[in-house]
């Protein structure tokens, strides 16, 4: 299973900064999103690229809610296992 | 972008077309106009104006239709051209505007309720017309309205190359004016009125759909909205301002609901349908619109159709847009 990773979604975030980011913030678990300086638009490209990559599927609702980073990559992990579950013939 | 870009952008917006109309008129004096400048108008105007109504808001917004990639990418792209926003930022607002028309959390009513009498009333349509776009924490999240438009990549890409595609779409009808004159003048004043009075004319149309079409025009429909239909503002704003029919039956292709109802849009939409590009085109049938109607011609409709909620404007609190909450009624 190809899981979402920080890195790669770190990777993302500076793609959409341009290199504009201040310097003195941390990108890791605890990041809040709108802390970031992101606009709706640049979280949705984050958000809407992982899935094109990993195809899978986040829901839109708690997506939204996503507060920090950890949150948004734990519910696309989440996703992604569930994907596996029945690619495998596991899921309930 | 980044907040304070947005805000600068709104700002460019709103004062580069006016001092671009500004110049045109002193030129126009000196006889610096000929008609290349106009048909470059005619033609920017048409496709900025049909890239917003049969693009962002038909296509997109309400998927009244069904098209092909390459006529979306063209209505998207036209759409961006016309400068009123990138398509899932513009989309998500009109969402929210019909989730909750008129009440708290509308991004743009012109019922703000400020303060009561003319006062109120000229500062509610200012912030329906253009003054909402100023306000720095009205967001509606693309995620949240329209998850299904953000996943298609072609509009993604459309909405972070905005900046880019509006200026594309100033400098383009040079290109007319060079085409017809074969001089660099004619290039500079068909960017003047193809690009920037075409800017100017078409965003301030759009806007009077949200200011006079939820203030002053006939209402057929009770909807549970100001909405109205203007019929003045239905020939330049290719058939938006039936503003009402939109708000009662928001996912039809057609605004014009009769023949002498003029909707341009629903034109295109139809000739696109006729030669194949267009499908699934959501027709209402004319059964139900009568019934609809119905209900209001019986307490009198029109011109004086009550409002609702039929509160009087100056007995309403104060409409906030930050939030989803109800604060009124």
């Amino acid at each position: 299973m190809n899981l979402i990773t920080v890195e790669e979604v770190e990777a993302l975030i500076k793609r959409e900064m341009r290199g504009k980011r201040t310097k003195d913030v941390v990108i890791d678990d605890t990041a809040v999103l709108r802390d970031l300086g992101l606009s709706s638009l640049q979280v949705a490209e984050i958000i809407f690229s992982l899935e094109e990559t990993h195809g899978v599927e986040f829901d839109p609702e708690q997506a939204a809610n996503a507060r920090t980073l950890g949150d948004l990559i734990a519910l696309g992990n989440a996703a992604l296992s569930e994907k596996d579950k029945v690619a495998d013939g596991t899921a309930r | 972008m980044n907040g304070r870009e947005h805000h600068g952008f709104i700002l460019a917006a709103a004062i580069i077309p006016f001092i671009g109309v500004a110049v045109a008129i002193v030129l126009l004096w000196n006889k610096l106009v000929g008609w290349s400048d106009m048909v470059a108008l005619v033609i920017m105007y048409s496709i900025a104006i049909l890239g917003i109504s049969a693009g962002y808001h038909r296509l997109l917004a309400h998927r009244s239709f069904q098209t092909n990639r390459a006529i979306k990418v063209f209505l998207v792209w036209a759409g961006t051209i016309a400068g009123q926003g990138p398509a899932l930022i513009w989309t998500a607002h009109h969402r929210r505007h019909h989730r909750v028309a008129d009440k708290p959390g509308d991004p743009h009513s012109p019922y703000l309720d400020d303060e009561p009498g003319w006062r109120g009333a000229l500062k509610g349509l200012w912030h329906s017309h253009m003054g909402w776009l100023f306000d720095k924490d009205l967001t509606s999240d693309p995620i949240r309205y329209c998850p299904d438009l953000a996943r298609d990549k072609d509009i993604r890409f459309a909405s972070n190359h905005f900046v880019g595609i509006v200026v594309g779409g100033i400098v383009f009808p040079g290109f007319i004016g060079l085409a017809i004159t074969q001089t660099w003048q004619g290039f500079l004043t068909a960017v003047l009125w193809g690009g920037l009075v075409r800017f100017f004319l078409a965003n301030h149309v759009t806007y009077a759909v949200n200011s006079v079409g939820h203030y002053f025009g006939r209402r057929r429909f009770d909807t549970p909205d100001e909405s109205r239909n203007v019929a003045w503002l239905a020939i330049p704003s290719f058939g938006e301002a039936w503003h009402n029919n939109h708000h009662a039956f928001p996912k039809a292709a057609f605004h014009g609901f009769y023949w002498w109802e003029v909707d341009l849009t629903a034109i295109f939409i139809r000739g696109l349908e006729t030669v194949g590009l267009a499908r699934e085109v959501v027709r209402i049938p004319k059964d139900r619109i009568r019934a609809r109607a119905d209900g209001l011609s019986r307490v009198g409709g029109g011109r004086a159709a009550p409002s609702a909620p039929p509160k009087p404007l100056a007995e309403r609190h104060k409409v906030s847009t930050s939030g989803g909450v109800a604060d009124v009624e």
